[in-house]
């Protein structure tokens, strides 16, 4: 418990009706999906509960943060921030630390539909920002999590790739400015405001100082609170007078697919093909997805249900699938989308692939292709065992995607085999191209049992295997090498960044009060 | 100090001769020039700055320098020249990306990826001595918004000696492995952003030398077109584009897309013909299969989008023919430097903002050169949408000689950079006296943070010192 006058100073900041201490509560954000996983890396005993906060403050101003930081720093509590949160890296892992839980602060506050651009607030979800964006035939980068999940915190503190990538890029890449409470409880505003009252740039005057905010990763909440970031808009490819709209109930509804929309499943007989073609179809900017995964994948992208996935895995998905792209041509003309759609035909032929959608080996409902561009797919990985996690993740070249994918197979095939994670015969994996072909990423989800203790062991050594991997082989970092031992892994082989990294949180939070776990513990920690 | 130097390099590639210092001053000579060929010297000159608190400024283009960022504004400073390390490390047209030590020029750049079937993202006409290096490093906008998805770009990956002495890779190419083993993988130092929870590479950009000295980059490049065309438009007034600007914005079809003004356009061209007071110049291109079909379909939506926003596009205008302004793109300016070439001295004001108040900030500038009696057909105005059009560089260059309207020229900047900035021009690339306003318009706390991030990779303010809001000198 928190000593009775400090939950008082954090009461008279946000109110009664804004805190709890109660232990059900506090559960609920110890309570964490994937915590068996690095429970089982750091050698205890798998579980999904986590260290439990002390308490949960909710405020609704960015001057509240800014008061509960101070406090935190004044009586040396830690904190956490909280949005729509999942995964560790959510929770707290000091015995002494509160979660700052921003579900109120939940406004749009600004589009800007000549600039396209948005300034969100912590709370505001894909979904929500995505409804209200259709009004300017705009759409954002929303992360892969899901429509559920909040903008802010992809873009500010969380990796971000997400189906739509070719088109609209990666998170940290696309953040305009950012009002920033550091961990001492300054408040930092990123570039262009504080001399337009705009937010159309985040860089400079000089230097930029998102060069310390995230990163390739993020900080996974361990340098302070985002309250407002400005991100990019992209045009939604469908003409002015379309108007999203869906019928019946889920998982089964309809939805009117935009009139220049076309999705395809290309198929090669060989990684070398595919490569090629993945390289190509990139690059001429002819698709807005541009999505890979395991024939087991594409059978959960494209159905409803597990019963379905699975019907469809044994209904010959299997034999008729190998390395394959699935792509959605989404164009704002039809001479736009004839161009496209013939070009895509030209390349599937030069590199010897078929679609298999046109074969009618799978069948994409019209919600599949909201589903694609809303980001759920990634959800419906979940279907198999209600759980599943990702290896991997180095972000560099279309060449290096696929070198991981093949020279992960046969580690992956190795825990196949011991019976402790999903069977996709070591083919599950999820390759996306970054700006037109610029850059892709492969990461590896992967299927396990989080009620069973041998499955969450083997997740967890396998996933050490791939860290290995990727270490020894120099294919690029993987997403979860976070944290101060992880960190010191990779040091040697990566001119030693973290080094650097603790210097910067040594700087920024000489208190050592924001969450250090997901991110570094500072070099000059006061106390 | 020159002894030291010289143990460190060869003694053929250190100077102290005055004649040489001259070519380098700025507020003061440097005391020393050193060539530096290799990134380990590059690190030993700067932990001997360091034990010795000497200043270190880092120059890689030749000639002079309109922002004068890279001369010594402290006494006693080490210059050192990279033109030494001129070697093109790797092009890799699968990946369009190249790696280019700091004394490749852009001609030289072009000539080679051309070979491969690249080119480089790049600005308008550089100085044919332009290190594109530094082009990079600097925030210079790229003639093409569709291929800008973020600030730093073209910029990727790097290789610095930070100010402690540390050599350290930026982005990908930290690790894991040697770029060696990188390639082997498939990689080609083409992820900008970290490593892992830091990114160097937005710290060392918009820095002016104060951060880290680099020895290379990576930079992202784009297909050659198979099939290009050129379009043109001319208006009264740069707001008649504003709705055609917006919606080419969003669909991402046109590759140049930018706007002069008539002095800035003459000035380009080296001629004195009759000008529109605003051209509108797109290029437009397809490159591989079917490339003409992709250039028809690009062309015929662009028209339509003209069409509807009554913006009539032209492949030649009456006074300037397509060819002409192709002859401008893709290439570094002639010598003499095209904004010196008419009248000698030139003055640069630039700044972002949004496309939407562009020509509010034109007519703030040109009336305030009015009133202090500077010819306002002597500034050429160039406006570079950035970013995929979420914001747009603009540029003020005041076009005078030694001998006449000097003392305008450097009171128009002075006083009307001031103006502009308290109406809400954002100088995100500060440069000479007028920095310090703008950091002074900047919240204490930004210039606290900057500070603080100095310390640590300059921790001694032994690069650069002066510059920005980093004014500590060793």
């Amino acid at each position: 418990m928190l000593e009775k006058k400090v939950y008082e100073a954090f009461t008279k900041i946000v109110g009664e009706r804004h805190i709890s201490q109660d232990l059900a509560v506090m559960d609920t954000y110890a309570f964490q999906w994937c915590n068996e996983i690095e429970g089982a890396q750091r050698g205890e005993e798998p579980q999904r509960f986590g260290v439990r906060p002390l308490a949960v403050v909710l405020p609704e101003s960015t001057e509240q943060v800014q008061s509960i930081v101070k406090l935190c720093n004044e009586h040396d509590v830690t904190f956490k921030a909280f949005c729509t949160g999942m995964g560790p890296w959510a929770g707290v892992s000091d015995p002494r630390a509160i979660q700052i839980d921003l579900r109120r602060m939940n406004r749009i506050i600004e589009v800007d539909e000549k600039n396209m651009y948005a300034v969100i607030e912590p709370y505001v979800t894909n979904a929500e920002l995505q409804s209200e964006l259709f009004e300017f035939g705009l759409m954002h980068h929303a992360q892969g999590a899901g429509p559920q999940t909040a903008p802010l915190a992809s873009h500010t503190s969380f990796v971000g790739p997400g189906f739509t990538s070719p088109y609209t890029g990666f998170s940290a890449r696309n953040v305009l400015g950012v009002e920033w409470v550091l961990p001492e409880g300054e408040i930092l505003r990123l570039g262009s405001f504080d001399h337009s009252g705009k937010w159309f740039t985040g860089d400079g005057p000089g230097i930029s100082l998102r060069g310390i905010m995230r990163g390739w990763l993020g900080t996974y909440g361990g340098l302070g609170v985002f309250t407002k970031a400005a991100i990019r808009l992209f045009s939604w490819p469908a003409p002015k007078d379309w108007k999203w709209k869906t019928s019946g109930t889920i998982p089964d509804y309809d939805w009117d697919v935009p009139p220049y929309w076309q999705m395809y499943v290309l198929n090669f007989e060989e990684w070398e093909e595919y490569q090629k073609a993945m390289y190509e179809l990139s690059d001429r900017e002819v698709t807005m997805v541009a999505t890979t995964s395991a024939p087991e994948g594409l059978a959960a992208l494209f159905t409803n249900t597990k019963q379905d996935a699975i019907e469809t895995i044994f209904a010959g998905l299997l034999a008729k699938t190998r390395n394959y792209i699935v792509m959605l041509v989404a164009a704002h003309t039809q001479r736009e989308f004839d161009f496209r759609t013939k070009l895509v035909r030209l390349i599937m032929e030069k590199y010897g692939g078929n679609d298999l959608i046109a074969e009618g080996v799978t069948t994409p409902m019209p919600m599949h292709y909201g589903e694609t561009v809303r980001n759920m797919l990634g959800g419906h990985a979940f279907r198999f065992s209600n759980c599943f996690q990702s290896t991997h993740g180095g972000m560099d070249t279309i060449s290096m995607a696929v070198r991981l994918a093949q020279l992960n197979q046969p580690i992956k095939q190795k825990y196949i085999d011991k019976g402790v994670i999903g069977d996709d015969r070591g083919l599950g994996i999820w390759i996306t191209s970054y700006e037109s072909g610029h850059m892709a990423h492969m990461e590896a989800p992967t299927v396990y049992d989080p009620t069973d203790i041998e499955s969450c062991l083997g997740y967890a050594a396998y996933q050490d295997d791939c860290n290995q991997l990727d270490l020894d082989n120099a294919l690029g970092m993987p997403f979860f090498i976070v944290g101060d031992e992880v960190h010191n892994f990779y040091a040697k082989r990566a001119m030693n960044y973290p080094d650097w990294l603790r210097k910067i949180k040594g700087a920024f939070d000489p208190n050592g009060v924001s969450d250090p776990s997901h991110y570094v513990k500072g070099v000059e920690k006061k106390k | 100090m020159k002894d030291a130097i010289v143990k460190i390099t060869t003694n053929d590639r250190v100077s102290d001769e005055e004649n040489t210092l001259s070519q380098y001053s700025g507020a003061y000579p440097p005391s020393l020039v050193v060539w530096p060929t290799s990134t380990e010297e590059i690190a030993k000159i700067v932990k001997w700055a360091n034990e010795n608190a000497t200043s270190l400024v880092p120059v890689s283009s030749a000639g002079s320098k309109l922002r004068r960022s890279s001369l010594p504004k402290v006494e006693s400073t080490v210059v050192l020249d990279m033109s030494k390390m001129n070697k093109i490390l790797r092009i890799d047209s699968e990946n369009k990306v190249a790696m280019v030590e700091p004394g490749v020029t852009y001609d030289i750049l072009i000539r080679e990826l051309k070979k491969e079937g690249l080119r480089p993202l790049m600005p308008l006409l550089p100085k044919a001595s332009k290190s594109v290096l530094t082009s990079c490093l600097d925030r210079e906008p790229i003639t093409t918004p569709r291929f800008h998805w973020d600030t730093p770009d073209p910029l990727l990956c790097t290789e610095t000696v930070f100010g402690t002495g540390d050599i350290f890779r930026t982005g990908a190419a930290a690790g894991p492995g040697t770029l060696e083993e990188q390639w082997e993988s498939g990689q080609a130092q083409k992820n900008p952003q970290g490593p892992s929870q830091f990114d160097p590479y937005r710290l060392i950009q918009g820095s002016q030398g104060t951060i880290g000295i680099v020895s290379w980059i990576s930079m992202k490049c784009e297909m050659l077109p198979d099939a290009q065309q050129f379009l043109l438009a001319q208006a009264d007034d740069i707001e008649a584009f504003q709705d055609f600007n917006y919606s080419l914005f969003r669909r991402r079809l046109a590759d140049e897309h930018f706007m002069l003004n008539s002095a800035g356009l003459s000035a380009a061209l080296g001629s004195k013909k009759q000008l529109p007071p605003w051209t509108l110049i797109l290029g437009v291109s397809g490159h591989g299969t079917i490339a003409d079909e992709e250039l028809d379909y690009r062309l015929g939506d662009i028209k339509d989008i003209a069409r509807d926003t009554d913006v009539k596009l032209e492949e030649n205008l009456k006074d300037v023919k397509s060819s002409e302004i192709e002859s401008l793109l893709n290439r570094a300016s002639k010598v003499p430097y095209w904004k010196v070439r008419a009248k000698g001295e030139c003055l640069e004001v630039m700044f972002t903002t949004t496309l939407d108040r562009v020509q509010e900030f034109y007519h703030i500038f040109l009336d305030f050169a009015k009133d202090i009696g500077f010819p306002v057909d002597q500034i050429g105005t160039y406006v570079q949408p950035m970013v995929q059009g979420t914001n747009t560089h603009v540029g003020f260059d005041l076009y005078y000689s030694l001998d006449d309207l000097m003392e305008q020229a450097i009171e128009l900047v002075a006083k009307g950079q001031k103006k502009l900035l308290d109406e809400g021009a954002y100088f995100s690339r500060p440069y000479g006296l007028f920095t310090d306003a703008v950091f002074e318009k900047a919240s204490p706390l930004t210039v606290d943070a900057m500070k603080r991030v100095k310390a640590i990779f300059d921790p001694n303010n032994i690069l650069n010192p002066g510059t920005l809001c980093f004014k500590e000198v060793p």
